[in-house]
Parts: structure tokens; C-alpha cells; sequence
């Protein structure tokens, strides 16, 4: 290929790529950006996206699902999860006592949710996981009113 | 890499022989832009041009091998994901595919087109990443974006599914964690849809420079056969002119029933290399479009015994991701954990080629080159 | 409407001189007050031109690559840059260990000055420049050559071999390509038959000479426009910083308020080259006339000079953005082999046929 074409391709090929930018540059209804503090309200996690675990109630009698049997702990690659129990005087069988959630350690990995036999877990959509001091990752998970509260007395 | 005494340097010019050594060392890294992580290279230059690389490696050694040794093999699973974390499908796979072959388990066909779907996408996300960062690293910003902006699709899609963009751990040990959400095969299509004429913006638009081209045309030449006693693998291997593929010459999954070409240059040099990879992404497109195609019901999981107890014996399960063939070796000795682990890492193997194609080449070639072998820093490390 | 000093800018500084010379009698006191006046505006000018073409920078950036730029300081992010600015203001001062203190602290300065002073030269309207000058353009273009000089020191005094790389490369790009850039401007000048800057713009009367010049003209147009992105550090040829090899380049030990210099003379040399390439080839603050459109002509006529300056500026600007958005860079020798093959002789090629175009007057309306 002689010098002039060769020269004419490679003029040709920048201006093809100067016209791909111009036409991204122009459209600007192509904006992709997420503006995101401010759609907090319309940004929607997929309902499978893995957060937080969380501990489920039965609907009924509203007791905790979980029977404290330990398997997720068993599961849990990372050590994240610890599960006191205690017996109940009774009955004579095991019962929650405290369920213990280090966030710092876990990988959302959802073994757990996927060994626990009685449905008590669930990965939650929250994906806002930042704090400021790392003890308050360490939660307790089966509090009365459902919400994780920080447990520095954890295990 | 050796020091050249000052005497001795071949490119001498002062006539006092006051320092012993006179060769100007250089460090890219551990933190530099253009090292995809944290690797470090000490380069030795003259002028611009280098005479020589050393790779210093570890600086993310998290020991995964041995952190596998004490958990359980399907605890391991989520671990591969953060080897090459841009081919986590693949990665889950090589490990779903030692473990099956241990227990004896088969996996159920669904299962099996689910992995090659998504171990697909997941080469085309790999590739568009390393794509916008070929851009940029060769000075171009605006790659980077258009190949996180395509990228960010195949995440969602993965996300709908799997629950997770980037360490999924969806491929497991039997057959895959859940079925596919429901709109997957719409969306997936919407994306080949969208993305098949893409590639031909990527190629115009950083293919078609004429810089690009001059950056990347023999520069960093990879001969077949340096290539094969190195142990590269993937693209890398086969823009030497190597046509060697896992999926095809040691057939895995699904593979043996799909129709696809394997991309070969036998260029060698930056540019063959990028040739291949635009190619790959065309292929695993062709790919997914048959495997949605005939993909049947069914169930997605092989049921495990509650505890899995690994027989004594060794395996190996290999696949080929986006930078190569990753293979995870197992040896069980009837217990819950592996007695021993071993991964074998591509771009391990590929990066061990840079020092050897790298000498007499300007600094700017050892960013162009690194990016073509497209090195993965944490699968290095390990 | 048009007979106000808004269009017709030749009008200001003999009603300053007037109003000064009034409030403090004839003397030197007047000329002092004027050469304050002048570096008080050119100052302020600097800062806002930086404020505006970071602002503009980035936002074309951000459209290029689908993206919405800053958007949080400001409506659509105008004061991000006043924002980041004060941000270095507020950060330390650091100086290497064992830099070399005295030329570690000129360099930024050196490269400012540089830029700056370029700026007194440039004609914005009719009279609206600070200095006149019968070789103006010449004196531009060595003032320019004090910014590599600023490059070369930062690079050598910070004792860092990743900045000095990057330094060393400067000074080799710089230099090779000002040649290039200077005999575009010669092979115009040769039209124009004149180096002062006034004496260019009314030399473009009956035309600019980008296509006043037949072909030579815009050939010598694309050389400079590429010569002055080189000259400019800005890509393809960014080498000098080359983000992704050299980290920063020269100026990679700068923080504070000494590389918030190297920012703003980038910026502000950015400008100058652009404005050289709007005065030498379009006409400067020159409306657009075509031939015998009277009424085109008239409306035309109604953009005051300044804005066809300004205009035609950020018209090349933005041209350069676009041409920075885009490509990637090159590599040190292929573009010393660039410039030393290939852009530098057809700079004498076309400084040869505009010599003898002008010898026989082969060009369109001579005067």
C-alpha cells in the first residue's frame, strides 16, 4: 500500500472515531449516570441481590423461625455466625438464646440461607453497609422488635 | 534479571568508574495506575527503552489454597470467586466440575446450559473490561467508560439472577444455586441484541486508530513456542498462532454440543492478542444464543448428602476462562476438606511471559503489553 | 445599535487614559495606574478562563463518555472547579526531602509567567491588548518556550525518577514540535507580510487566510493545530504526564498550590495556542464576511469583535477536547518519527509554496 493511502486510512479511521464520540457527545438523552443520594427513592435492588442476613418470624405465632440447630454456623465459611441456645425448661428442647451476626467477617456468600432446613434466614436488599465504627458490624440478630441492634457482647 | 557492572555496561558513556552499578532501575509499582492492582515491577532502563523486568509478586497472597484445606469443599466455592474476580462464573465452575468428579455427581441439563450462559457472559464482561482498559492505559479514557457501561448490563443481569455483580458464587457443586429469574432469557437476548452491533464501535473507534494500531502492531511478540513452554493459555496462547482451548480440546459441560470457532492469530504481538479477544466476544455470543435456545426445564440442582465427604483420590477440574485455562486440582482423603488444593493460575503462566517479550520495547509498551496479557493481580497472588 | 464602545472596543482605552490622566494629572502616575489596571484584569481574566475551561473540560468529557460531569457544586457543577481549587489551597505544601528546594519552587512559576505573559499579546477586540507590539507574535512564540524550561526543571529537581522520565520527554517534545508550529505560523506570516498581531488581523481584511491561503492555508492550519496539541501536552501527545505510564510526570511530587500552577498554565496555554490559531488563520476578532452578502454581512456585523474572538477560540478548544476524549497516545519515538519525518517537512513544504504563491500573488482576492 503506497504512502498516501495508507496516510488516507489512518486519517479516515481518526475521524471515524472522532465521529463515535461527537455522536455519544450530542445524544445527551444517552446519559447513563445515576445521580445516586438522590434516586434513593427509585433505586430498587433486584429481589435475589444478597445484603445483610436477616432472621424470619413465623407468621403466625410470630416466634423466630429459627430453631438454633446450628447448621448455618456449621455452614458459614468465615465464622460470621454464632448461635447461643439454651434449653427450654418444658418443653426440654433447644431454643434461640441469641443469634449473633459479624458482618465484618461475612462474605454474603448465602450459604447460610441456603443450609438452613426451616426457612429462618433471608439476605436482605440493603446494600448501604458503610458505619463509622467497626464494633457496631457486629449485630444481634433476634431482637424482639426485628431490628439489628449492635452487640459488642457477642461471642 | 542481572546488574551489569558499570564498566561493562554496554551503552557507557562517563570514563570515571565511580559507580559500581550504572543502570537506571525504575519501580511500576506496587502502586501504579496502570498495574491492574497491586503488582510491582522493577524495570531496567535505558532511556526509555527497558532492558530488562522482574515481576515482584504476593502482595495480595491471601493463601487461598491453604485457607481451602480447612473448609469444607462447597465453603471453598465462594473463595474462587475472588481469585479472577472478573471471570467468577468460570472460576466456580473449575471447582464445581473437581468436586463433581469426586462425589460422582451429575449435573442436570438445565444446570448445564444455565453455567454456559453465564460463564459466557461473564467472558464478554471480562473482556469489555479489559477492553476499556486497553483504551486507557494506551492514553484513551473514553474505552474505559464504554466498556464499564456495557459491562454494567451483563451485571445486571447477573445480579437479577445470581443476587451478587462480582463474586457471585452461583455455580456450585452439583448444578447451580437457584434457577434463572424469570426474565433472564428476555434480557439476555436484549443484550445481544444491543451488543452485537457495539463490537463493531469498539473496533472502529480503538481498533481502527491508527495509533492504536502503531501502539500495538509487534510489539510485545509472542512466539508459539516460548508461549507453550511458559504455559500460557487463552487468548494469550492463541494469538501465537496456538490453538488450544479447554471447551474444545478437553470438553466440559455442554461445550461438545455447541457450534463455535476458536479465534486464533498468529500475530503474537500486542495487536493479535487484541484481535482475539474482539473475536472471543462475537464467538461467546453465538454461543449463548444457542444454549438459550435449547435450554430445557428441569431442575437446576443435583441434591447433595448433607455432609459431603470427599473419597481419597485426586481430580482435576478445568476450565477455560477468560484469560485462560484455570484448573483446580483436589486431593480428598475421605474427609469434609481437601488434603490439598491447588489452583492453577493462568495469569500466572501468561504473566510469566512478560519479562521474556518485553525486552527493548519503550516504558510505555510495558503498560500496552501488561494490558494485552491482561493479567488478573489476586489469581496471581492467590 | 452597534455605535457603542461594546462593538467598537478601540474606544476604551483612550477614554481610561482620559478619565486617569484626569484623576491624577499627566505623568507616569497615569501609566502605572494603567499598567495595574491591565494586570489586575488579565489576572482575574486568568482565573475565570481557568474556571471556564476546566468546567468546560470536564463537562465534554463527561458528554463524550455518556456521563453527566460534576453536577453536586452549583447548577450543573459551575463552581466545581472554584471548589477544588480551594481544596488545594488547603492541602499541604509538600517538598521532597531531597528535591532541589530553590528550582523545585520556580518551576511552577516559571511555567505560569510563561503562559501568562503570552496572554498580554493576544488582540481580544480591536485595541483590547495589553501590549502592542510590531513582533508580538515572535515574542509569543520564545515566551512559550520558557514553559518547557519550567517542565524541565520540575521534573530534574524533584528527584524522582518517574518525573524526571517525564521531564526529559517534555523537553524533547516541546522543542520538536515548536519548530513545526513556528513555520505553519511563517509560512502565514509570509502572507500576511507582517509579525505584529495588528498588522495580521487587518492583513486578513478580505478574508481569513485558512482558505484566503489556497490549500497552504489549512495545511498550515492542521500543522499548527497538531504542533500546539504537542506543544500543549495535551493527546495524543500527552507523554509528558502520561497518566498511565509515568503516574503524573513532571509534576508528580507537586501539591498544593504549585501544582494547582501546573493545572492552570496547562489550561491557560491551552487557551493562548488557540487564540494564536483564531488571530494567524481566522481573522482574529474578525466577523465572518463573505464577499458581496451585504445583508449576511451586516448581520455578522452585529456580534460584537470580542465575541467573534472569543468564539473562534473556544471553537478550537473544544476541538481539542474532542480530539482528547478520543484517541490514545503515542509512544516517544513514533512521535520524534512524527514530527521529524513527516510533520516538520511538510511545514517547509508548505513554507516553500506559500513563498512562492505570495511572490506571484497566486492567491485569492489580493488586496
Amino acid at each position: 500500500m503506497g504512502f498516501f493511502a495508507r496516510a488516507t486510512t489512518a486519517v479516515g479511521g481518526l475521524l471515524k472515531g472522532m465521529g463515535i464520540t461527537f455522536g455519544h457527545f450530542v445524544r445527551f438523552d444517552e446519559v447513563i449516570t445515576q445521580q445516586y443520594p438522590e434516586n434513593r427513592a427509585t433505586l430498587k435492588m433486584a429481589p435475589r441481590f444478597r445484603g445483610k442476613i436477616h432472621l424470619l418470624r413465623d407468621p403466625e405465632s410470630g416466634a423466630h423461625r429459627c430453631t438454633a440447630c446450628g447448621l448455618c454456623v456449621k455452614a458459614c465459611p468465615n465464622n460470621s455466625l454464632t448461635v447461643k441456645r439454651e434449653r427450654d425448661p418444658e418443653t426440654n428442647k433447644f431454643k434461640l438464646a441469641g443469634y449473633y451476626y459479624h458482618f465484618e467477617r461475612c462474605t454474603l456468600c448465602g450459604l447460610c440461607v441456603d443450609t438452613c432446613k426451616f426457612s429462618a434466614l433471608r439476605m436482605g436488599n440493603d446494600f448501604e453497609n458503610a458505619v463509622l465504627d467497626r464494633r457496631t458490624l457486629t449485630l444481634r440478630l433476634d431482637t424482639p422488635d426485628g431490628v439489628p441492634q449492635p452487640a459488642p457482647e457477642a461471642p | 534479571m542481572e546488574l551489569t557492572p558499570a564498566a561493562e555496561h554496554p551503552h557507557r558513556r562517563t570514563t570515571d568508574a565511580a559507580p559500581i552499578y550504572e543502570d537506571y532501575f525504575v519501580n511500576m509499582g506496587p502502586q501504579h495506575p496502570s498495574t491492574h492492582g497491586v503488582l510491582r515491577l522493577i524495570l531496567k532502563l535505558e532511556g526509555e527503552t527497558v532492558l530488562g523486568l522482574t515481576p515482584v509478586l504476593g502482595y495480595v497472597h491471601r493463601g487461598v489454597e491453604k485457607m481451602g484445606e480447612a473448609m469444607t469443599v462447597l465453603q471453598f466455592t465462594h473463595l474462587t470467586d475472588r481469585l479472577d474476580y472478573l471471570s467468577a462464573h468460570m472460576n466456580n465452575w473449575g471447582w464445581a466440575l473437581a468436586v463433581e468428579q469426586a462425589l460422582g455427581i451429575e449435573v442436570p441439563a438445565r444446570a448445564e446450559h444455565i453455567r454456559v450462559i453465564m460463564s459466557e457472559l461473564t467472558r464478554i464482561s471480562s473482556h469489555q473490561l479489559w477492553w476499556g482498559v486497553l483504551g486507557m492505559d494506551l492514553g484513551a479514557f473514553t474505552p474505559f467508560l464504554y466498556g464499564f457501561r456495557d459491562r454494567e448490563l451483563i451485571n445486571d443481569i447477573f445480579e437479577k439472577t445470581c443476587g451478587a455483580r462480582l463474586t457471585m458464587n452461583y455455580i456450585r457443586p452439583g448444578g447451580v444455586t437457584a434457577d434463572v429469574e424469570e426474565d433472564f432469557a428476555k434480557d439476555v437476548r436484549a443484550f445481544i441484541d444491543y451488543f452485537t452491533p457495539v463490537i463493531d464501535e469498539y473496533e472502529t473507534l480503538v481498533g481502527g486508530n491508527i495509533i492504536f494500531q502503531e501502539r500495538t502492531k509487534g510489539i510485545g511478540v509472542l512466539g508459539a513456542d516460548l508461549a507453550r513452554s511458559l504455559g500460557c493459555t487463552g487468548p494469550t496462547l492463541r494469538a501465537s498462532g496456538v490453538s488450544y482451548d479447554v471447551r474444545r480440546n478437553r470438553p466440559y459441560g455442554i461445550y461438545p454440543k455447541l457450534a463455535f470457532d476458536v479465534p486464533v492469530q498468529s500475530g503474537g504481538d500486542s495487536w493479535a492478542r487484541y484481535l482475539v479477544r474482539i473475536a472471543e466476544m462475537r464467538e461467546s455470543l453465538k454461543i449463548i444464543r444457542q444454549a438459550l435456545d435449547t435450554m430445557p426445564e428441569g431442575p437446576v440442582r443435583t441434591k447433595l448428602p448433607p455432609i459431603v465427604k470427599v473419597p481419597p483420590g485426586r481430580w482435576l477440574g478445568r476450565v477455560e476462562a477468560a484469560r485462560g485455562e484455570i484448573a483446580f486440582f483436589l486431593v480428598g482423603d475421605g474427609t469434609e476438606k481437601p488434603w490439598r488444593l491447588k489452583v492453577r493460575s493462568p495469569n500466572f503462566s501468561n504473566l510469566a511471559a512478560l519479562p521474556e517479550i518485553i525486552k527493548g520495547c519503550r516504558v510505555a509498551d510495558v503498560v500496552a503489553v501488561l494490558s494485552t496479557l491482561d493479567v488478573v493481580i489476586p489469581c496471581i497472588d492467590r | 445599535m452597534t455605535d457603542n464602545w461594546i462593538w467598537h472596543t478601540e474606544r476604551i482605552p483612550p477614554a481610561v487614559t482620559a478619565w486617569l490622566t484626569g484623576l491624577l494629572g499627566p505623568g507616569l502616575l497615569v501609566d502605572l495606574a494603567k499598567m495595574a489596571i491591565v494586570a489586575g484584569i488579565l489576572a482575574g481574566f486568568v482565573s475565570l478562563l481557568a474556571l471556564a475551561l476546566v468546567w468546560v473540560e470536564r463537562k465534554v468529557a463527561a458528554h463524550v463518555q455518556q456521563r453527566l460531569g460534576p453536577m453536586r457544586v452549583g447548577p450543573h457543577g459551575l463552581l466545581q472547579t472554584l471548589a477544588d481549587g480551594l481544596k488545594l489551597l488547603s492541602k499541604e505544601n509538600i517538598t521532597p526531602l531531597e528535591a532541589d528546594h530553590f528550582v523545585f519552587h520556580l518551576a511552577p512559576l516559571l511555567c505560569f509567567a510563561a503562559t501568562f505573559v503570552a496572554l498580554a499579546f493576544i488582540p481580544f477586540a480591536p485595541d483590547i491588548q495589553a501590549v502592542n507590539f510590531n513582533v508580538g507574535l515572535v515574542f509569543v512564540l520564545g515566551i512559550g518556550s520558557v514553559g518547557v524550561l519550567g517542565i524541565l526543571a520540575a521534573g530534574w529537581s524533584s528527584n524522582n525518577k518517574w518525573s524526571l522520565l517525564g521531564a526529559m520527554r517534555a523537553g524533547a517534545q516541546i522543542i520538536s514540535y515548536e519548530l513545526s508550529a513556528t513555520i505553519a505560523l511563517l509560512s502565514m506570516l509570509v502572507f500576511a507580510g507582517s509579525l505584529d498581531f495588528r498588522g495580521i488581523i487587518a492583513s486578513q481584511e478580505g478574508g481569513w487566510w485558512i482558505w484566503r491561503a489556497p490549500v497552504v492555508g489549512f495545511v498550515a492550519f492542521v500543522i499548527y493545530g497538531i504542533a500546539s496539541t504537542a506543544e500543549c501536552n495535551r493527546t495524543p501527545f500527552d507523554l509528558v504526564e502520561g497518566e498511565s505510564e509515568l503516574t503524573a510526570g513532571f509534576h508528580t511530587e507537586y501539591t498544593s498550590i504549585r501544582f494547582a500552577m501546573f493545572f492552570l498554565a496547562e489550561f491557560v496555554n491551552m487557551f493562548v495556542v488557540c487564540a494564536i490559531s483564531a488571530t494567524v488563520f481566522l481573522g482574529g476578532w474578525m466577523p465572518f464576511h463573505i464577499g458581496n452578502l451585504a445583508g449576511f454581512n451586516r448581520i455578522a456585523d452585529l456580534i460584537p469583535p470580542w465575541a467573534w474572538f472569543f468564539g473562534k477560540t473556544m471553537l478550537l478548544v473544544l476541538v481539542f477536547m474532542w480530539v482528547r476524549w478520543t484517541f490514545p497516545r503515542l509512544r516517544v519515538d513514533q512521535l520524534m518519527n512524527f514530527e521529524w519525518k513527516f510533520l516538520l517537512p511538510l511545514a517547509f513544504g508548505t513554507l516553500a509554496v506559500a513563498s512562492v504563491l505570495v511572490t506571484f500573488g497566486w492567491y485569492f482576492f489580493p488586496g
